[in-house]
């Protein structure tokens, strides 16, 4: 990869990581031994798979005689589906899955099996509500991906199984863009069968796993010699299995620190966006994988920003595709339902841990210079300021959409009241001009304040108590929503607002949302309403 | 407004190919109402004219019908 080029498309490919490289390179070379051969020769072959089976099972909570080499992701999906298939189960899954599910789901409904999908919410997440209804006596197999490979939401994984067991069904979980990212533990999740790729986490590619857990018979993959306990055949591809253990323990021992820097990464980039004034619609859940970043831009196509950010040595990835006919929106953004155009201009920009922060900020600054409205000479005011209506009504929309989807509190899960009475807070505050610009400094008055609106709107034998640093803290979890602690401090909760105040160097809202917060009234009632509907239903 | 797409409405060159005009739409957009010539389009969008040759070369690779 030549110096100049930024790479910004990791939920596709991850360049593969010096350690794994160099892991691998004695199995290319000298010890090309065959594992299974019972001589000498090829003892250290035989250590070297038995050691990376070790390694890969304790990186996901697994034993190492569940773990099944693959050559990859789409090879472990058609394994799962086909084999389900070749059962005659039923097939739930969901219209958001990677085609290596969608389609092998096809081909099995083509020949008579029972499928059927799960729906989705407008963020990418799959709703459970229907899946028990769905799944049948006496064996049905669900599929639900873990993090969606194109807008970046994390799916209810554990409750998705924990449904699916109540049924005495099977959970599969596509995992592909999960592990090596976030921790992840199939036995506490109680998952079935999972699939993993190793080129997605600075593997190599052509390799992955299954993991499939003891005491399930799986069909044969393969059929042939004894190897991956006779389910799939075929000499091992030592160099890359070592190759995945390597780059997978490697991600594992620094899972913490990759996802404060692709989350660091990610913030960088979005103010970067926000401050030069541009407008876009940020698409996915609040529950998403960090670094994954799908944006939307009205009156833009997709794949013309995709090759103008190649032009500019950026690469990134489309929603869009335009075949030798038409343009084609991807299914994920249409299973989500969104509006065509903005399907139409959608990018994703996925980084790694191997992206730094001045190529977050240059990509945020060619892309914001490609997209500021530079009105032709053909293009009449009126269009113009038209879209400009369109789009702000598309972000207006998405802020409604976080607020309320405010999450919930692990301890009692229902509704807590700190984030509502929070963002009241800031809104009288910015009203007040207590904070003045969208960058502000945690001070003792907004304590006050949020004190003030909490006795006011929370019920004195309410279970929670009025402490503004967890959703000051918490409030993270939004996309509009930033702290910054002081070089060197770490971001935690600091749980009095005196710790709080001097941990952190300043809190941030999207500009945009500022300006909204500041000088709409219209949307300042319309989200006070969403505040105080949820403090209503606590 | 129908397109000018027979010369550059920058410096001015024509006749532009089928080529050319389809790599403004590609990478301009497809409601482009008019055309720059290849090297106007590479100083307008900060690039090489040889990086936009390669593009072309790919787009006529994939098969795109605005290529020929």
């Amino acid at each position: 990869m030549s110096n100049n080029v930024i790479y910004a498309d990791n939920a596709a490919t991850t360049p593969l990581s010096p350690k794994a490289l160099e892991a691998m390179l004695p199995f290319l070379q000298n010890q090309y031994g065959n594992a299974s051969q019972p001589y000498s020769f090829s003892r250290s072959v035989r250590k070297a798979l038995m050691v990376s089976r070790e390694r890969i099972a304790d990186c996901i909570g697994a034993s190492p005689n569940e773990i099944y080499f693959t050559s990859g992701g789409s090879e472990g999906n058609n394994w799962i589906i086909n084999g389900a298939t070749q059962f005659q189960t039923k097939i739930v899954t969901s219209p958001i899955e990677h085609h290596s599910i969608l389609r092998a789901v096809e081909y099995s409904k083509s020949i008579g099996i029972d499928v059927s999908y799960l729906p989705t919410s407008s963020t990418g997440m799959v709703e459970n509500d229907t899946l028990a209804g769905q799944l049948s006596q006496p064996l049905s197999l669900v599929s639900v991906m873990f993090v969606n490979n194109e807008i970046g939401s994390i799916q209810k994984i554990s409750e998705l199984s924990r449904v699916t067991h109540e049924r005495g069904c099977l959970f599969h979980t596509d995992a592909v863009q999960c592990v090596g990212h976030l921790e992840l533990d199939v036995k506490a999740l109680d998952i079935d069968m999972l699939t993993a790729s190793a080129h997605k986490f600075n593997g190599p590619k052509g390799i992955g796993f299954v993991y499939i857990k003891k005491g399930i018979k799986w069909p044969n993959l393969i059929y042939g010699g004894s190897q991956e306990f006779g389910l799939r055949a075929g000499t091992e591809n030592i160099a890359s299995i070592v190759g995945m253990a390597e780059a997978l323990v490697e991600n594992v021992l620094n899972i913490g620190e990759n996802i404060r820097h692709c989350r660091n990464l990610e913030s960088i980039l979005i103010n970067r966006l926000d401050s030069s004034g541009i407008s876009y619609v940020r698409n996915g859940d609040m529950s998403h994988l960090p670094g994954i970043i799908s944006l939307s831009f009205d009156g833009f196509e997709g794949e013309m920003l995709l090759h103008r950010l190649d032009l500019m040595g950026v690469m990134v990835s489309t929603g869009s595709a335009c075949d030798s006919k038409e343009l084609q929106i991807s299914h994920v953004l249409k299973a989500i339902k969104m509006d065509e155009t903005l399907a139409k201009g959608t990018i994703r920009i996925s980084l790694g841990r191997l992206n730094t922060v001045e190529e977050a900020i240059r990509i945020a600054d060619v892309l914001s210079k490609m997209v500021k409205p530079q009105p032709q000479a053909s293009e009449s005011v009126q269009a113009y300021y038209s879209r400009e209506e369109k789009i702000e009504k598309a972000l207006k929309d998405r802020y409604y959409k976080e607020f309320n989807n405010f999450n919930v509190s692990k301890m009692y899960r229902s509704a807590a009241p700190h984030k509502p009475v929070y963002m009241l807070t800031l809104i009288e505050a910015i009203r007040r001009g207590i904070i003045s610009d969208h960058r502000f400094q945690f001070t003792q008055e907004l304590t006050d304040l949020f004190n003030q609106i909490w006795s006011k709107l929370v019920s004195p034998s309410s279970r929670y108590t009025p402490r503004i640093t967890r959703p000051a803290f918490y409030l993270t979890t939004s996309s509009f929503y930033r702290i910054k602690p002081w070089e060197g401090n770490i971001a935690k909760e600091w749980h009095s607002p005196k710790s709080f105040a001097a941990n952190y160097e300043y809190i941030e809202i999207d500009n945009t949302l500022f300006k909204l917060l500041r000088d709409d009234e219209a949307f300042v009632i319309n989200s006070k309403e969403i505040f105080l509907h949820i403090l209503q239903r606590i | 407004m129908k397109k000018n797409i027979k010369n550059c409405s920058l410096c001015g060159k024509s006749p532009l190919d089928k080529n050319t005009v389809g790599i403004n739409i590609k990478l301009r957009g497809e409601n482009v109402e008019d055309c720059f010539c290849l090297d106007c389009l590479a100083e307008n969008l900060g690039c090489d004219v040889q990086d936009i040759l390669d593009k072309i070369e790919e787009f006529k690779n994939e098969g795109c019908k605005l290529f020929s």
